[in-house]
């Protein structure tokens, strides 16, 4: 399956990209003539006018959204000379010729600038071409309009790689485009991070684990060229590696193991979903396929269960077993229910592939982006037909059969819930009444039990479960009961490189997701290979070259360097939607393997080094806090997939109960944290406050905070004083009764490092003193530990 | 008794400094440093104002603290504050309100008029049941929106909403929002805090106030609530000799020395500094936590106005009067929750759907007595002029019956009440119909609610936001409005 599409696919890439085919549909155009004749290519040897370079970009994707004849905000209008030079209500906005008089500049330029409002500051450079364009008198080409154009819908050109003069350090093309910036503010890289900082960051980067001492060693004793790529290669094999970047991926999905909502019930057999995305990432599967089998596998490999168990993507989010289950159905409200469902779903699909927030469709055309009301409703016809729930993978069940037995799962767990309430009475309060409820309850449980068994033998996992798709309607201002016009799966129609019509409005529900999932993928779309070169990006350096992963529209970050960013999207697609290709692509370079120094001149210049003078450092991530410490206490257990380890004890109740501080009957398991079952309403206290984040809806990046909650849990959590024991039973293991040598072994796991000859004097004086788990708990702690370089 | 806000955030360095290193405890003696410098920075931060961009107050504030009472389950306005003679009048008949009657979980049973009688109370005579004797006597503090509506009639969306403006989980509660806003006027406490019903999580769970996309340093900090257990989670290490005091002293000093040295061969790094400080916090924490929420230091007339020796009332008397200690204390938000998770029969909040008089009649002793002390306590110790009491449902309950003796869930029309700072006591606002079963004059949804919060907190809850996945996120959404008629 994998080789007949990645064929037709590859084959479609190579004719849109390379070949540059030309899109006959470009609606909200930027500047119609610039598009045909001057792709963004950014050097000195540019064809066209200053104007026709840059000006017009920085108009249309900078001003044009507010400025425009028909908003005109503050009088000003941007599209034409004329309208310019008329300017707004504080007068005209440029002299031509007199870049000094020149309002315009003054509202742009500065430490604070007034505008932009709310976005992302004109870049030095950007500044510098506007001043320039108005002193050398403001020409603009007879013909070229501008219009609002949202900078990321227009098509992927791959730019030319710019040429620099430090031409030394450039190792793969993606330096020339980071040192040309830093070349034109005047300032330098880092240098190359010292070895061990290198295999220290690529390790955590592609595992989110350490590297253990033998890995160090062999890295610095290795003279050759490509010591470092034989490294990187080798993270990419190891099936670790799926285990840290599947969890990114969970992290947009917004998966885990219940459902969240007052009746917080487990999901257990969501965990499918998760190996599915561990294996994909670890067999590289092609970008676009991964995605194709994420929205519509069941409809493209029907007999393949991981195409089916990847639709698992759909249904991650959570869902409100008491608005569906509990509620009467067909009320007013349960349609509301069921909006907020679906909400979520599109929601987090569109923010996960396109980077667009559509979600601010919903009662409204959206206020920044091109994407009117009707949009919105018309990718939720994509979904109208699609309900989450556990879906036979493996075994002989017709749909009929398969339909009866979701029902009897249901009514067993409804009963079992009855004689939950029931047990949970303190015996004095129950009646005879309740005992012979809870004995008929048993009862019709073993007789639907009985009849379940008469099944075939089924294999479930949590899906998509099709249904026959209702009819969609445009909601006036997103009420339920206010339905308009009707409206046909499409999508996005602002994207004028592909036909937004997908199916029409009576096409069967599987064939609506495989119809976005073709959208989706389509080379021309110039959104998916952005947003995801983009997340890629911001995964390896801490933040993307657009800073708001999960908005690409007027309301988010400008891109810090465009070109780069349009680069690496068509290397993306002409590596076949590798990931890992692009995983070395970028980690060769120099710019990932500078160090994270710091430099007081850039740091005045560029603060938060959007520029990327040097490699940003990192808190490790609450799966990796945890992770690190049980491979240093040598108590981590590799083994991989299947049902999730409960880090607490569980009750079986109407809500049911999940209590992490009560260890009683809790299994105990120290497999990595994505293997840990994640409670949507009550969060593990130890993973939560260390950012670990909520799974509600999608969210592109953590927030990395700095609590004394925080400090007391890396403290006090009895996980931490019980790896500090294992820790320090490992260490007096290997070597009895030798201080300096337990200090040392201490250091290389922990820290990677030797100690020097003071600190093991002084860690020699400190356990004396105290005791060695006492050490092992302080080096948990230690910035050094927690924060990679 | 002593103002401890002032203690606190106005340095008397001499005493604090002999308080830590006499009292001592965990890591207490080695905070000293990090405190010099941080009563300096509080200073700072007080005379710098608030954590949005804007450095003055958006209008003038007349509240700076919020206790937030969380009555969850569903508590019906009808049996306690939105008196209905029509609904006595009709007892036993069919209800018939005109349209179709869509309810939760039930078809609508007979009219079923409140379980207690009213009383008109106080001097500005608002008719209250008697459910709420002690409440009751209080109604001249208080002010009551008899319009709230939710956009939900299912408990976990409608929680959501009321807790963060949103029916779906993710979005930052109430309190994450103020904390962001205000930041905090006591660092060795958290800003916002939680006091859980002893008898376990509220429905949806700890996310109700979690900080959604906000860091999560606004999130709310649950306290145990129930009586012996460590205030914070995590607040000591377990019990185990090796780890002694003196060994944990040595220990911090360790850990300092090494965070120093990685720190000075990394300038520039203001998150690694900060970092260390908030071990320094930490210790702090572990001195300031226990002391806030130890009740034995509160004298026998206390206890007797809450009513701590009845074992009904007792868990609740220790979250109101946490609630008082830490608003003495400054923290910023304190939320105080009454009902836990439908985990069992009888119900553990005010879910009241198979017999309204035994659910609301147990879960309003445990109830009554200590919220009503609270604002008197406040009131008497001239706190409640600057603390901002809000009691809320997620919504309220039906005035047809439920299989003959509860009530399923009404999200068109319930009660919330304010009192405290800057609202106008003994007034009403907002009315429902002569059923009680939908808003008929001056509705108000959540929006509203909070908006008129944030206003009494000096916010202008249009400006307080915070960029999510593209948008600037609000408490309020696109919504809300200051309730005017409310404020005193």
């Amino acid at each position: 399956m994998t080789k007949k599409s990645r064929d037709s696919f590859g084959a479609r890439i190579a004719d849109a990209m390379l070949n540059g085919r030309r899109l006959a549909l470009i609606t909200a155009i930027v500047v119609e003539s610039l598009l045909h004749s001057a792709p963004p290519v950014l050097n000195a040897q540019e064809p066209g006018t200053l104007f026709e370079r840059r000006i017009a970009s920085i108009l249309s994707d900078r001003c044009a959204s507010c400025h425009n004849p028909e908003k005109r905000e503050g009088g000003l209008d941007v599209t034409s000379r004329d309208s310019l030079l008329k300017g707004g209500d504080s007068g005209p906005a440029i002299t031509p010729g007199n870049a000094d008089e020149s309002w315009l500049l003054d509202i742009v330029a500065g430490d604070e600038p007034e505008m932009p409002k709310n976005a992302t500051p004109l870049t030095g450079e950007e500044l510098a071409d506007l001043r320039d364009w108005i002193e050398t008198g403001a020409e603009w080409p007879d013909g070229i309009q501008v219009t609002a154009q949202l900078w990321s819908l227009r098509p992927v050109v791959r730019p030319a790689v710019p040429s620099v003069k430090d031409s030394e350090r450039i190792a793969t093309p993606i330096d020339a485009f980071i040192l040309r910036r830093l070349e034109e503010e005047g300032l330098n890289p880092a240098p190359r991070a010292e070895r061990l900082t290198l295999i220290r960051r690529a390790t955590f980067d592609l595992h989110g684990l350490p590297p253990t001492p033998e890995e160090i060693d062999d890295f610095l004793s290795d003279a050759s060229p490509n010591a470092f790529a034989k490294v990187v290669d080798r993270l990419l094999k190891s099936p670790r590696y799926g285990e840290r970047w599947g969890r990114h991926w969970l992290d947009l999905a917004s998966y885990a193991d219940s459902h969240g909502f007052e009746l917080d019930y487990p999901r257990p057999y969501a965990w499918r979903y998760r190996d599915y995305v561990i294996q994909a990432f670890n067999d590289d599967k092609p970008y676009d396929e991964f995605l194709q089998e994420q929205l519509a596998g069941d409809i493209l490999y029907p007999r393949e269960p991981s195409a089916v168990i990847a639709t698992g993507f759909l249904s991650a989010g959570p869902w409100d077993y008491s608005g569906f289950v509990t509620a009467i159905q067909g009320t007013a409200a349960s349609r509301g229910t069921r909006l907020q469902d679906l909400d979520n779903m599109l929601t987090t699909v569109m923010t996960t592939t396109v980077g667009l927030t559509v979600g601010c469709a919903k009662c409204h055309d959206h206020k920044f982006d091109p994407i009117p009301q009707r949009d919105y409703y018309s990718l939720q016809a994509v979904f109208a037909g699609v309900r989450r729930g556990d879906r036979i993978i493996r075994g002989r069940a017709t749909e009929e059969q398969a339909r009866r037995m979701a029902q009897i799962r249901l009514d067993i767990h409804k009963k079992r819930i009855g004689v939950a309430e029931i047990d949970a009475r303190a015996p004095k309060d129950r009646t005879e009444e309740m005992d012979q409820n809870r004995a008929r309850l048993q009862e019709e449980i073993a007789v639907l039990e009985a009849e379940y068994a008469e099944f075939p033998e089924a294999e479930l996992t949590y899906a998509v479960i099709p249904e026959t798709p209702p009819a969609t309607h445009i909601l006036s201002r997103g009420d339920t009961e206010s339905p308009l016009d009707e409206v046909a799966p499409a999508a996005l129609s602002a994207v004028g490189s592909l036909p937004a019509k997908l199916t029409g409005a009576d096409a069967p529900e599987g064939a609506r997701r495989l119809a976005l999932a073709r959208w989706l993928t389509d080379p021309a779309n110039p959104l998916t290979a952005r947003v995801m070169a983009n997340r890629l990006w911001q995964r390896h350096f801490g933040r993307g070259i657009v800073g708001t992963p999960g908005d690409f529209g007027f309301n988010g970050e400008h891109p810090s360097h465009p070109d780069l960013l349009d680069w690496l999207a068509t290397e993306f697609q002409k590596r076949h939607w590798s990931i890992k290709a692009m995983h070395r692509l970028i980690m060769l370079s120099s710019t990932y393997q500078q160090s994270s120094q710091h430099d007081e001149k850039a740091a005045a210049a560029d603060s938060g080094n959007r520029l990327l003078w040097r490699m940003n450092r990192r808190r490790l991530s609450a799966e990796e806090v945890r992770d690190s410490i049980l491979a240093v206490s040598g108590e981590l257990d590799l083994t991989m997939g299947g049902p999730a380890d409960q880090p607490f004890r569980f009750q079986f109740r109407k809500s049911p109960i999940y209590d992490y501080l009560d260890a009683t009957e809790r299994p105990e398991r120290s497999r990595r944290s994505i293997y840990n079952f994640i409670v949507r309403s009550t969060p593990d206290p130890f993973m939560d406050v260390l950012d670990f984040p909520v799974p509600a809806s999608c969210t592109p990046a953590r927030s990395s905070t700095n609590t004394p909650l925080q400090s007391l849990s890396l403290l006090n959590d009895p996980f931490v004083i019980r790896q500090a024991d294992q820790f320090a039973a490992r260490l007096a293991d290997a070597h009895p009764h030798d201080v300096p040598a337990q200090v040392n072994m201490a250091y290389r796991l922990a820290l990677g490092r030797e100690p020097l000859p003071e600190e093991v004097d002084r860690a020699e004086l400190f356990i004396g003193r105290r005791q060695l788990i006492q050490f092992c708990r302080v080096l948990f702690n230690t910035n050094e530990f927690l924060y990679v370089d | 008794m002593p103002d401890y806000r002032h203690t606190d955030h106005r340095p008397r360095l001499f005493d604090r400094r002999s308080f830590l290193w006499t009292v001592g405890g965990g890591f207490g003696g080695m905070a000293l440093s990090a405190l010099l410098a941080e009563e300096q920075s509080a200073l700072a931060a007080r005379e710098g104002g608030r954590r949005s961009a804007d450095t003055a107050p958006h209008v003038e504030p007349k509240a700076k603290q919020v206790i937030q009472i969380f009555v969850s389950g569903g508590m019906s306005h009808i049996d306690t504050f939105d008196y209905k003679p029509e609904l006595f009048r009709r007892a036993g008949k069919e209800f018939e309100p005109g349209g179709k009657v869509e309810l939760f979980e039930s078809i609508p049973g007979k009219i079923q008029p409140s379980n207690w009688p009213f009383r008109q109370q106080g001097e500005c005579g608002r008719w209250i049941s008697a459910l709420f004797p002690h409440l009751g006597s209080c109604v001249d503090d208080m002010c009551f929106i008899h319009s709230m509506v939710s956009k939900s009639n299912v408990h976990g969306p409608a929680l959501f909403m009321m807790n963060s403006g949103f029916v779906l989980p993710g979005f930052p509660s109430m309190g994450s929002w103020v904390t962001y806003g205000l930041g905090t006027e006591n660092r060795n406490l958290p800003a916002f805090v939680v006091l859980p019903d002893p008898r376990g999580f509220p429905m949806n769970g700890p996310i109700n106030w979690g900080a959604g996309f906000l860091p999560a340093t606004y999130q709310g900090a649950a306290l145990a609530t129930r009586p012996g257990a460590p205030p914070i989670h995590n607040l000591f290490p377990p019990n185990d000799a090796r780890l002694s005091e003196d060994s944990e002293r040595d220990a911090f000093q360790l850990l300092n020395t090494l965070n120093a040295e990685h720190a000075r061969q990394r300038p520039g790094d203001s998150e690694l500094e900060a970092r260390i400080n908030s071990y320094e916090l930490a210790a702090r924490l572990q001195l300031s936590a226990p002391e806030a929420v130890d009740l034995s230091q509160e004298t026998e007339a206390v206890h007797r106005l809450y009513g701590i020796d009845d074992h009904v009332t007792a868990p609740t008397v220790r979250q109101c009067l946490m609630a008082r200690r830490l608003i003495e204390r400054g923290v910023r938000f304190v939320q105080v929750w009454s009902g836990a998770l439908n985990a069992g029969f009888p119900r553990q909040n005010w879910d009241g759907h198979e017999n309204t008089v035994d659910n609301h009649g147990r879960e309003a002793k445990r109830f009554d007595q200590p919220v009503a002390a609270l604002l008197k306590d406040l009131k008497a110790k001239g706190l409640l002029d600057e603390t901002l009491v809000i009691c809320t449902s997620e919504f309220g309950r039906m005035c047809c019956s439920q299989w003959g003796k509860g009530r399923d869930h009404n999200p068109f029309a319930f009660t919330s009440w304010l009192a405290g700072g800057g609202i106008k006591g003994g007034a009403a606002y907002g009315e429902s119909d002569e059923f009680a079963y939908k808003t008929v004059k001056d509705p108000v949804y959540c929006y509203d609610l909070h908006a008129t919060a944030l206003h009494l907190l000096g916010i202008d809850h249009t400006k307080l936001t915070y960029r999510h996945n593209g948008t600037d996120r609000r408490l309020t959404d696109v919504h809300g409005h200051v309730i005017q008629d409310v404020l005193g």
